[in-house]
């Protein structure tokens, strides 16, 4: 026993294997994560970009089992070992919280609007952690500090607060049993920028000082590449490239990468900006070979017959591209604004 | 109502070429009910003196975030609101006599895009009749409006465009159907657009296609664009100019190298330091602000100042003016100096 144990404390924390879900519509099945593999170790901040309809929220809630009924889900979610899919409901029920908590886009969703936003906090732990109404108080006030909120804050209704204090509070909440995983799922789309940032300083903050690690789910990759360790982008269901974030932006080898980078206003960037031609492919049915090949400037006859698989290439990173191996010579033709047009859109 | 500084007015070019859009002091308040009976009414101020020009073929950004008062400026400026005060001027003509007068001509001259292109075009319509609509009300002949919608689709990116015009909004992506909205604003071939937030809701990699359509198309139609955006990297790509609005008031405005380079307002400051940046050797600094975004601004002084690091008792007290700090470039606060420092607080 003692072995295993050791086993799974130098292994990742949270392991994922080969996921599928597939969402159930009168339409025909969507597959909305296709195969997706990916590690996330203890303390660390891996973050998962893409755009709307990858997949990314979708593979937020696979890994804590809140989807909806009309789901198929496949594949492995190891929490130091422990395969999740594979638990009983109230088994999992142990879990989210405790051990893996959510942060979700919306506070106003999460907090309750007609309870005192401590009496919440206090309640989440209660129902999980066999203490003294005041001990649990105690602890919901030292949590608020935490967030970088006004004990006083106890007292407070959602509405009393602004967009940013209710996140902090939400925070708080995920927090509050003190989890080993935190799941941000675009913790600050619907904040003002200077909102915004004090949220991700604080999460950075509190990953550090608490040793949480973060799996941070963002459209946005600015906000990750100055947040993560590393990175993982994600198109159409699938994972296209992983890996510490540094060299992802800089040296990508995917293409969908290297035009996300082009496409990307930057402050202290001149240069003109380059978009991607088309939108991504319908999640219904069955894909055949790579699924940005009709959007993709490199795109070869094998690209739409041969799904090319995630492997390891330059600088720890894995792409999932056929011409990775080319990524260098790619890279500096894909500054090139005429060759993203020339894809019919 | 409290008495306001008067602003100096607005930036004009070097050779005097007289503003599109003249906007002098321009004010709207909203008078919501409050109490449980409604009876206690509730002024909120959306703007409180506003005053800019664009001119022709400028694309000139408004930044803010929710609550500065820059969509309803959007609004008031094509006539969407009336202002509960100030003046707006469209190519020298006050526009709200304009508007009582002649409407027609005057939506001929300037349009709106927004956000959401869901919502903005109806689902019932083709991509031909969405597009040909203002052709219809502008009293285009039917001879030559098919023509023109080809035309302004093909400008707005939607190649062919032939395939396009039979389409329904569902059956066509994010990017697409904001094209079809710009389409439809620049068939009349106007010279003025207010484009609020035209990307906020489109993914990273049709959005740059969508600034770089608009900058042909002042290019190459010499239209002006009034650009409303909470994000400052994309307002410095695209625009010529900046004004940073908070809670109805402008704090700074100039040129956009100006302000990126060196942001004069305490608020312009806090906002260029909270903007991510995708660079992965740039760690997430201070922002220079305190509160939140909420914080109630004080009835006298500095609508800043509560928020403000450098805020001290003058702050509170006096309305600092919208004031040139080096030409080109105005700010509204006491302190601002022309290094950028601000100075003289302590």
């Amino acid at each position: 026993m003692s072995t295993v144990t050791h086993h799974h404390a130098v292994g990742p924390l949270l392991e994922v294997r080969d996921l599928v879900v597939r969402y159930l519509t009168p339409a025909g099945p969507v597959t909305a994560v296709d195969d997706v593999s990916l590690v996330l170790h203890r303390g660390e901040a891996l973050g998962v970009v893409g755009e709307s309809g990858c997949g990314k929220s979708t593979l937020a809630r696979a890994l804590l089992r809140i989807l909806p009924a009309q789901t198929d889900v496949g594949g492995r979610v190891l929490l130091e070992g422990m395969d999740l899919l594979r638990l009983r409901e109230d088994q999992m029920r142990r879990v989210r919280w405790a051990r893996m908590a959510l942060v979700p886009q919306s506070s106003m969703n999460a907090l309750n609007p007609v309870h005192r936003v401590g009496d919440q906090i206090v309640e989440a732990i209660r129902a999980h952690r066999p203490i003294s109404p005041t001990a649990a108080r105690r602890q919901a006030q030292a949590l608020l500090q935490t967030v970088g909120l006004d004990a006083g804050r106890f007292t407070s209704y959602p509405h009393q607060l602004s967009g940013g204090q209710r996140q902090r509070v939400v925070i708080a909440m995920a927090l509050a049993l003190q989890p080993q995983v935190l799941i941000a799922d675009e913790p600050t789309t619907a904040l003002d920028v200077i909102t915004q940032h004090a949220i991700v300083r604080e999460l950075i903050h509190l990953r550090r000082s608490l040793g949480v690690a973060v799996l941070y789910i963002s459209h946005d990759i600015s906000l990750v590449a100055q947040t993560c360790d590393r990175i993982a982008v994600m198109y159409a269901g699938r994972l296209v490239e992983v890996g510490p974030t540094r060299q992802v932006l800089r040296y990508p080898a995917h293409p969908y990468t290297m035009g996300l980078r082009n496409a990307f206003p930057d402050l202290r960037r001149t240069g003109r900006l380059i978009s991607i031609s088309g939108a991504p492919p319908s999640l219904s049915g069955e894909m055949r070979g790579c699924p940005f090949q009709p959007r993709c400037p490199f795109a070869v006859e094998a690209c739409t017959t041969i799904r090319p698989p995630l492997l390891p290439g330059e600088g720890g990173v894995l792409t999932a591209c056929h011409r990775a191996a080319e990524a260098s010579a790619l890279r500096v033709l894909a500054e090139d604004e005429r060759l993203w047009e020339q894809v019919p859109a | 109502m409290r008495s306001l500084q008067r602003p100096q007015p607005p930036t004009t070019s070097p050779a005097g070429t007289p503003s599109l859009l003249e906007v002098r002091d321009l004010r709207k308040d909203f008078f919501v009910r409050g109490g449980l009976a409604g009876v206690t009414g509730r002024r909120i101020t959306a703007l409180a003196g506003v005053s800019l020009s664009v001119l022709p073929g400028r694309i000139v950004g408004v930044v803010g975030e929710s609550g500065s008062g820059k969509s309803t400026l959007g609004e008031l400026v094509v006539g969407l609101q009336e202002p509960t005060g100030g003046e707006i001027y469209f190519d020298g003509r006050p526009l709200f006599a304009w508007l009582r007068r002649n409407p027609r001509e005057f939506r001929r001259r300037a349009q709106i895009i927004f956000q959401d292109p869901y919502e903005s075009l109806n689902p019932r319509f083709r991509v031909m009749d969405a597009v040909e609509e203002p052709l219809i009300i502008q009293g285009v002949p039917r001879s030559a409006r098919r023509d023109a919608v080809v035309q302004a689709l093909t400008d707005c990116g939607l190649r062919p465009a032939d395939v396009f015009l039979d389409r329904y909004p569902h059956e066509l992506s994010g990017g697409q159907r904001q094209r079809v909205a710009i389409a439809r604003a620049v068939v009349v071939d106007p010279d003025f657009l207010v484009a609020d937030e035209p990307v906020s809701m489109l993914d990273v990699s049709v959005r740059s296609g969508i600034l770089n359509l608009l900058a042909d198309l002042r290019q190459r139609r010499g239209l002006a664009i009034l650009f409303i955006s909470h994000d400052l990297a994309t307002v410095r790509y695209l625009c010529d100019e900046i004004i940073v609005l908070y809670l109805g008031q402008i704090m700074e405005q100039g040129a956009v190298e100006e302000l990126v380079r060196r942001p004069r307002h305490p608020y312009t400051q806090a906002l260029l330091a909270a903007a991510p940046r995708a660079d992965p050797d740039q760690p997430l600094g201070e922002v220079p602000v305190r509160g939140d975004p909420e914080t109630r601004a004080y009835e006298q002084g500095c609508v800043f100042s509560p928020r403000c690091p450098h805020a001290v008792k003058r702050c509170q007290a006096e309305i600092p003016p919208l004031r040139p700090v080096v030409p080109g470039v105005l700010v509204a606060c006491h302190f601002a100096t022309p290094q950028g420092r601000i100075e003289g607080s302590a």
